[in-house]
């Protein structure tokens, strides 16, 4: 499935699960310069994430925070859109985002960020989620494949299509931190954990089931020539909506 | 090879996969401070166990919290390795 839009996209993403009440997530999908987000920022930045901004010495590093940040806020703008600069994006102890200042508690918030394109998505606590992003080009494959199981690269070299059009080894990096950061764990827990059992091409998306984590699945699409793939509990049916 | 040599080697490794301009990365400082995500971090310690001709798993670069902590795990290593 490949999405095409100039700079920003929202979805919705209806998640169904038998028995259960669906749920509404939202994702925002940003491609934003450094200067486009200084020049926005009055309109969402809460003062914290202001100040934080304002002591990050590194461009890319404020790119990535910026972005994030943004991203985060015009997802929100779709549940509260009047209450923006009220909202704290912080961080726990592994560096994971949380939300301070929402209106529900239960609100929870997975961002990525490559290059210059940001990702957040937003999402009830009750179906735990994630998001991670990568450029489809293909220019970190090597270090990826490195990371690799003899398993997994014969995995992909027997299960991947090039009908796919999307690069594998980012592809599988994605996989692998969205799980990660489901679980809070990130990449300090060792790659191989996060091997990949299934793959196949569902309702547009690319998804793959965990080995080691049979309760979760991933689903992978691509935006822009970069790679989404988004973590969340293998029974739940997700539809993606374009919002705007 | 001590452990500035070391930092030296990262230096150069960071500016060329984050693209940043630094003379010195100093020990304090973090890849994630420097604006590099996952997949540069990993780069960037790949590169560096090749310039080092060493192989670690990066599981061992888990608990690093900045630069100074990455050219300890990898001086600690080069020395075991030198016994």
């Amino acid at each position: 499935m490949t999405l095409n839009k100039n700079s920003s996209s929202i979805f919705s993403l209806k998640l169904i699960r038998e028995e259960e009440e669906s749920l509404t997530a939202w994702l925002c999908l940003s491609k934003k310069t450094l200067l486009e987000l200084e020049q926005s920022m009055f309109d969402w930045i809460h003062p914290e994430e202001k100040s934080t901004a304002d002591r990050l010495t590194f461009p890319k590093r404020k790119i990535s925070y910026l972005l994030g940040r943004y991203s985060a806020k015009r997802a929100l703008a779709e549940i509260n859109p009047t209450s923006l600069k009220k909202i704290f994006v912080g961080e726990g102890v592994f560096n994971h985002p949380l939300l301070h200042g929402t209106v529900s508690k239960e609100l929870q918030i997975s961002i990525a960020h490559t290059k210059e394109v940001g990702a957040a998505l937003i999402f009830n606590e009750a179906q735990p989620m994630a998001i991670d992003i990568e450029s489809n080009d293909g220019e970190h494959s090597s270090t990826i494949e490195s990371q690799l199981t003899p398993i997994e690269k014969d995995f992909l070299k027997h299960q991947w299509s090039s009908t796919f059009g999307i690069n594998p080894y980012p592809w599988i990096w994605t996989a692998k931190e969205a799980l990660g950061k489901v679980l809070k764990t990130g990449l300090t827990t060792p790659m191989s954990l996060f091997l990949i059992k299934e793959l196949e091409v569902e309702d547009s998306f690319i998804k793959a089931t965990y080995e080691n984590f049979p309760q979760y699945k991933v689903l992978s699409f691509l935006w822009n020539e970069i790679i989404v793939s988004i973590v969340l509990p293998k029974k739940t049916k997700m539809i993606l909506l374009e919002a705007h | 090879m001590n452990t500035n040599d070391i930092l030296e080697i990262l230096t150069k490794n960071i500016n060329e996969v984050i693209g940043t301009s630094i003379s010195s990365v100093t020990p304090e400082m973090s890849l994630r401070e420097l604006g590099a995500n996952s997949v540069d971090r990993a780069d960037i310690l790949m590169q560096t166990m090749s310039d080092l001709n060493v192989r670690l798993s990066m599981v061992e670069f888990a608990a690093a919290k900045n630069v100074g902590d990455i050219a300890a795990i990898f001086h600690n290593h080069l020395a075991s390795d030198s016994q």
